[in-house]
This record gives structure tokens, sequence and C-alpha cells, in this order.
């Protein structure tokens, strides 16, 4: 069973001793893996998708807790609320599994746990499934609720599939090697060559930006490529889609990259 | 190298930064072998002397006792502190130069080189125009099995105004450039990258032993390879100042729409600056 523990920074303690009562009681508290280039937020949307219960330890000034909270309870995923005594809880959350805080922290991490082991319970809800390698690619991805849940590497491989329909040739980078992209396709054409590809697995919510263009655009450089291919789950700002319309950097959201008809390379 | 006033060195009581221990691995490699009875260590641009900063709990006294330290810095105050902080480690000798970054060759004594040179946080206060010589002076001051150990971050947090970070894959494309002018091939040196909670580094390491080249070989083509490397970083710029320009037409013209371009907007801002500034000078 795997819990996500949601938490202001002046709950670190509580958050350490708590990792430690749920690992001894068999659950996992789930990491968050947001390597380099990553987008933090979509690597965090994707954990607490994946979580089977999400413990919410919310500061004084943290809305980041109650966003994600948010995202729990958008997922059907069950939340425990943990406050103290002289902490308000916003009117829309009270009817919600809480415990309050007293601030013996050995005491406080035992009692959530012992909220958190009737809520998890494995989910049968369809939508919490991965895809599985037998779908096709196009199916897994346009599946968006699975699809937030996929790993990196995950979502670049069916990437890297996708392409290879469509008839290039597709090198994977190494995973955790140094390039700064995460595939390597051939393009031929007037524009043709080696063209690296990054692939970005944002949440639905999420856009990416002119940084992650012009990052591309210095790889392309350095690698002495042809052109960078930045391939996203989401959408892009329309600054990033005018920076890359006067640069050898193309735009694809998935939607774009299915609607390629197979076998066309160029 | 030109003062950037934004710039100040940070201390962290008892906190080893990842960088630094890193640093002190390879370090730690050095003092294990019997081969070395001491090991001479320049920290360039040693600031206040974080990377000392827990050094007992990383080094045995053994290996501290093996030492022979050399700091540098612009900075007196700084110097000074850095010394205290050294004195007190049990290293076989402890030595501290004041002087600007780019005069660091001319200021240290003329025939000693280095075991292991040390370059953290700082390649993005030096001025572009000065780096290629920096690093080439960094390489001729190894011992025939030195390391230089460079690390710098992708991005200065708060902007610094006129500092200029560099990515690395652009640090790759200098180093090879400058290995290039010194007419070694087949060599590339180490690049590696960092990614921390708020900001990415890069981290470069240069292996004397796999340069291959004789002290006067290198000192014959230094300048050299300090022209031809000074180019490509001139070209870097030009090309960074393009996009720079780019993406502030296109934040003009469309605005920011998250507060991650808002963040970069204020970056691209101070780099604006620090390349048409750095650009300015080269002209």
């Amino acid at each position: 069973m795997k819990v996500y523990i949601s938490h202001a920074p002046q709950n670190d303690a509580l958050v350490q001793e708590l990792t430690r009562a749920l690992s001894g009681s068999g659950y996992t508290v789930t990491p968050i893996e947001a390597g380099i280039g990553a987008d933090l937020a979509s690597a965090i949307s994707s954990a607490i998708r994946d979580a089977d219960v999400l413990v919410a330890l919310p500061g004084s000034s943290s809305v980041n807790v109650y966003y994600e909270m948010g995202i729990a309870a958008g997922a059907n995923v069950p939340i425990v609320l943990a406050m103290p005594r002289d902490q308000d809880v916003p009117f829309d959350v009270r009817a919600m599994p809480f415990v309050l805080l007293t601030g013996e922290i050995v005491r406080d991490a035992l009692e959530i746990v012992r909220r958190v082991a009737p809520l998890a319970i494995p989910r049968q809800d369809p939508r919490h499934e991965k895809p599985s390698p037998a779908e096709s690619a196009t199916d897994a991805l346009q599946n968006r609720d699975a699809a937030e849940r996929l790993s990196g590497p995950e979502f670049e491989e069916l990437v890297s599939q996708l392409l290879m329909q469509r008839g290039f040739d597709v090198r994977r980078v190494p995973p955790h090697g140094f390039a700064g992209y995460d595939l390597e396709i051939v393009k031929k054409g007037p524009a043709g060559g080696r063209w690296l590809v990054e692939c970005k697995r944002y949440s639905a919510q999420n856009r990416v930006g002119a940084a992650v263009v012009r990052q591309l655009l210095g790889l392309v450089a350095a690698e002495r490529a042809a052109g960078g291919l930045l391939i996203a789950s989401s959408g892009f700002t329309a600054s990033a889609r005018a920076l890359a319309e006067r640069t050898p950097v193309d735009l694809l959201t998935i939607d774009d990259l299915i609607a390629i008809a197979p076998e066309t390379r160029d | 190298m030109p003062a950037i006033r934004d710039s100040s060195a940070v201390k962290i009581s008892r906190g080893q930064l990842p960088q630094h221990q890193s640093a002190l691995t390879l370090l730690q490699g050095r003092l294990a072998s019997p081969a070395h009875r001491t090991v001479g260590w320049l920290d360039l641009a040693c600031g206040r002397g974080q990377i000392l900063e827990g050094l007992t709990d990383s080094l045995s006294d053994l290996e501290r006792s093996k030492i022979d330290f050399c700091a540098y810095d612009v900075d007196q105050d700084y110097a000074r502190e850095t010394h205290r902080a050294a004195a007190l480690l049990g290293f076989a000798a402890v030595d501290i130069t004041v002087g600007d970054l780019r005069q660091f060759d001319r200021l240290l004594p003329e025939n000693k080189s280095y075991d292991f040179i040390t370059l953290t946080n700082t390649v993005h206060e030096v001025a572009p125009s000065a780096l290629a010589h920096l690093l080439a002076d960094a390489v001729c001051r190894l011992t025939e099995r030195g390391v230089l150990f460079v690390y710098d971050m992708e991005r200065i947090e708060p902007p610094e105004l006129g500092a200029l970070s560099w990515t690395g894959p652009d640090m790759r494309v200098i180093v090879d450039q400058l290995m290039k002018g010194f007419g070694v091939h087949g060599y590339h040196p180490g690049v590696g990258r960092w990614h921390h909670r708020t900001v990415d580094g890069w981290n470069l390491q240069v292996d004397r032993q796999d340069v291959g080249l004789s002290d006067d070989a290198l000192k014959a083509r230094r300048a050299t390879a300090v022209s031809e490397t000074g180019k490509v970083i001139r070209g870097l710029m030009s090309r960074r100042l393009e996009e720079c320009c780019q993406t502030l037409k296109a934040f003009t013209e469309h605005g920011v729409e998250t507060a991650e371009e808002q963040t970069d907007k204020t970056h691209l801002l101070y780099e604006y600056w620090a390349l048409s500034r750095a650009l300015g000078d080269a002209r």
C-alpha cells in the first residue's frame, strides 16, 4: 500500500517519524522522482494519483498541501488530514478523516498510521491501473488519467513506440545519462539529419514554457544536431510556441503525434 | 575578475554541500594512495572556506596530515577566514594567496603544481573573456596525475547582475575545445549534471594524466588553446543572446503564462545584461 505524505516544511520532523512508523507497518511512502529537467509539480501529481492514501499535514501558510489534497480528491485517493488544535480547519475539508496533532511526534505518527489503516484498501477504480504493456502506445497515451501515472522512462518508451510506428529510426538515450534529452531520431527531407527528442510528461493543467524550448535549443547547438523535437503530454505556452517557430525546434503534443499517420516519416 | 557586487560567499556551518563532498571524495582517492606522501590542493576562489566545513568528518587525521593546502581568493577577509579554518585541520601546510582570479597563475610560485585543484560555485562570476585563460592555467598547474574539479550552478538564484552561469552542455563544448586547442585528441573530460531541489548544476573533471602532454608542451600550446576556446565561448554567448532576445520578444508579444515563465523572464533580463556586457567587453 502506497502512502503519499503532503506536508508543510514546518512538519519535517513529524514526517520523518511518520515515514518510519508507516514503513514499520508495511506501507510504502511514495517518493517523488524528479530528475534533471523534470517537472516537479507533475511528478508530485503522478505520485499522488498512484498512492492509495494521502496524508495531509498543512502548516499555517501551506497552500501547496491543499492543492495536493485537491489532486487526491480528484483522483479518488482517500485523505487523512492532520493538524494541531490552534490551526483553523477550512470548512470544505472538515468532514475528512482527521487527526488532531498533540505535538508529541511519536504519538502523533502512530495515531496517523492507525487512521490510515482502514483507508488503505486496494482501489477498484479501473482508472487506477497503469496502461498494460499489451495496450498500444496510442491507447495508453490517450488514457490521460492512466498516462499521468506513468514514470518518465515509461512515458518516453511509449513516445518512442509512437515515433517508430510513424517510421522514424529511434534511439533511446540511457535514462540516467548526461545527455539532457531522451531520444534521437533521424529525419529525412530538407531539415533532415539527427534530431534530439525531449519528452515532457506534464500534468494536464501544466504548460511547457519557453525555457524548455531554449534548453533544447542549447542541446541542439552543443550536439550539432539538425533540430529538436519537444513532445509533451500537456500543452505549450504561447511564448514557447512563438519561440519554437523561429528556431529549429518543433513542438508536438501527444495528440499532435497521434494524429500523424503512421509511416509518415518527414 | 570584474567584481560582481551582488555576489557573496556563502558559508553554512556544519554542512557539507554535495558538490564539495564529491570533490572531497576525489581528494580522498589521492590521499589514500601510498604513492602520495603529500597532496598539493589548490582551492581557487576559496570564499569563506565552505569546502573545509565538516572536513574532520570526511577525512581522517592521517589523510588531513598529508594535505598541502593552498587557498586563493580575491577577498582578504574571506582568505583570512579560510586560513583560520584550515589552520585547525592538521594539514601538512597551509598557504593563502590573495588576488584576482585571472592573476592566480602569476601570483602563485612559478614552478609549483598541484595534485588537486578545485573551483566551486564561482564560474558564473568569472568574466567570460577570462574563462578560457582560467581553465587553461588551471590545467597547466596540475601535476602529472593531478585532477581539476570545477562545479557551478546552471542558474543563479537569486540572479546577480553581471553573473553569467553556464549549462553542462555548454561547458562540455568549452572544455572539448580547450583540449582540442591544446592538441589533445580522443580525451573528452567528464562533465556531469546535478539535480538540486531548486536548480541544476554541473561539474567538470579534467585528469592531467589523460591530457597526456608534458608541461612544456602544454605551455607551448596554451596561447592557442586560450584563443581558440575564447572564440568558442564568444560563439556560445552570441547564440545565447540571440535566444534570450527571441524569448523576451515572445514574452513581450504573448505575455508570460505561468509562474515558471515569470521567473524565466526575470532571469532572462539579467542574462541579457550579462551577455551584452560580456560581448561588449569581448569587442
